[in-house]
């Protein structure tokens, strides 16, 4: 079973009509704005500037805080207040289902009840430096969701047994995914060979001796579904993000020093993932 | 019936094609595309009964594609299968005129009442 997110299970049970899910996400979208929205409205920059700062985020692959700064156009301290401000104004999606009168207050408790006992995503506990880093759950988040569709669709046991060990280096295909927008997360995959032909086998329901061409296709699109269910998790919390396709990248071509990695046990082998924030 | 799978992932075609062959619906005929660019050009020329089509591909996303097929044809019935489903996304391609969002990974008895419905 897949991670959904809230409305997209509403819908599913029917709770939710696709007109009504559509108004709550326009309402929702049209009141949690970005940071150059909030920029213009405050009178900090103008659209144009904005626009200027997009484009450039996009180009250089670096967040709208950071363009503004190097560009002279928003200081340290501006930046500051609009990520306050963006906190502040949050409306969550359960919330707008109330107000719409979608849901009553009861209805929507007991259905949130059903959701997440339904999503449930195994919990992680990181250690005190780790933990200091993933404030906004990142990390916690993609182990989490890596662990759980693990064992859901590989039905095995995974374990995280190293964190951060650069001693440790897997053999095998590194399948990597980006994800872009109000997150920045490169995450990279590597599983030791027989860990990728059992992936293989479960998902096709076949027999695999070797890493062929079918195999890389097969851990990309694991990671794709991993990465998306992990999305769809950030959005519970208003977080808009899109995917670039996965792609293979050769072990020797892969610079492990730029990223977090966790180093997992499974029946089959060991599964290495590689975290860059 | 005709059936159009739109996904850049090879393995996606191969699961859906042999998870309806395993519960019996043997009378489909398949076509493939591999990006959003060939799935409009296929969905105009192949003219299929259903359309599974998924959302982050290159060349063109499976949004811009859902715009293109919905372009040249307005009854176009298209299912999204995607790890995608946020509910912005869900909720663009439903506006769109996509008939319904699948999440990956997918129950086979899912994909087979939504085929079934397209029949």
């Amino acid at each position: 079973m897949a991670i959904k997110f809230f409305g997209h299970y509403l819908l599913d049970n029917n709770t939710l009509s696709a007109e009504q899910l559509t108004e709550a996400v326009e309402y929702q979208n049209s009141k949690n704005l970005s940071l150059g929205a909030l920029a213009v409205r405050e009178g900090m920059i103008t659209l144009k500037q904005a626009d200027t700062i997009n484009d450039k985020q996009r180009s250089l692959d670096k967040r709208f805080g950071e363009v503004s700064i190097e560009l002279g156009l928003l200081t340290d301290e501006q930046i500051g207040t609009l990520l306050g401000l963006q906190k502040k104004e949050k409306v969550f999606f359960g919330e707008v289902l109330v107000l719409k009168n979608f849901l009553t207050s009861d209805e929507l408790e007991k259905e949130l009840k059903l959701f997440e006992e339904m999503q449930k995503i195994e919990v992680v506990e990181l250690d005190d430096k780790l933990e200091a880093l993933d404030k906004d759950n990142i990390i916690k988040d993609s182990i989490g969701v890596l662990q759980t569709l693990y064992s859901r669709v590989i039905h095995d046991h995974i374990k995280l047994i190293q964190v951060n060990d650069k001693s440790v280096q897997n053999e095998g295909i590194i399948a990597l995914q980006k994800m872009r927008g109000d997150i920045h997360l490169d995450f990279a995959l590597q599983p030791e060979t027989d860990v990728s032909l059992a992936i293989s086998g479960q998902f096709m329901k076949m027999d695999f001796n070797e890493v062929d061409e079918m195999v890389l296709d097969i851990i990309n699109e694991f990671v794709n579904v991993i990465l998306g269910n992990i999305a769809v998790k950030f959005s519970k919390d208003g977080v808009k993000v899109d995917l670039t396709p996965p792609q293979t990248v050769e072990s020797s071509l892969f610079n492990r020093d730029d990223y977090l990695s966790f180093n997992f046990t499974t029946t089959q082998g060991n599964i290495t993932l590689y975290l860059k924030i | 019936m005709k059936i159009l799978i739109v996904d850049d992932a090879k393995l996606i075609h191969f699961v859906v094609k042999k998870t309806l062959k395993e519960n019996g619906f043997d009378d489909i005929e398949f076509e493939d595309a591999f990006n959003g660019i060939e799935g409009i050009e296929k969905a105009k020329s192949f003219a299929p009964d259903l359309i599974l089509l998924d959302v982050v591909m290159p060349e063109k996303d499976g949004i811009e594609a859902l715009k293109g097929i919905k372009a040249d044809n307005p009854n176009a019935n298209v299912v999204m299968v995607s790890s995608m489903g946020t509910d912005e996304k869900v909720s663009e391609a439903m506006k769109l005129g996509a008939t319904a969002f699948i999440q990956k990974p997918f129950d086979d008895d899912e994909l087979c009442a939504h085929v079934r419905k397209a029949r």
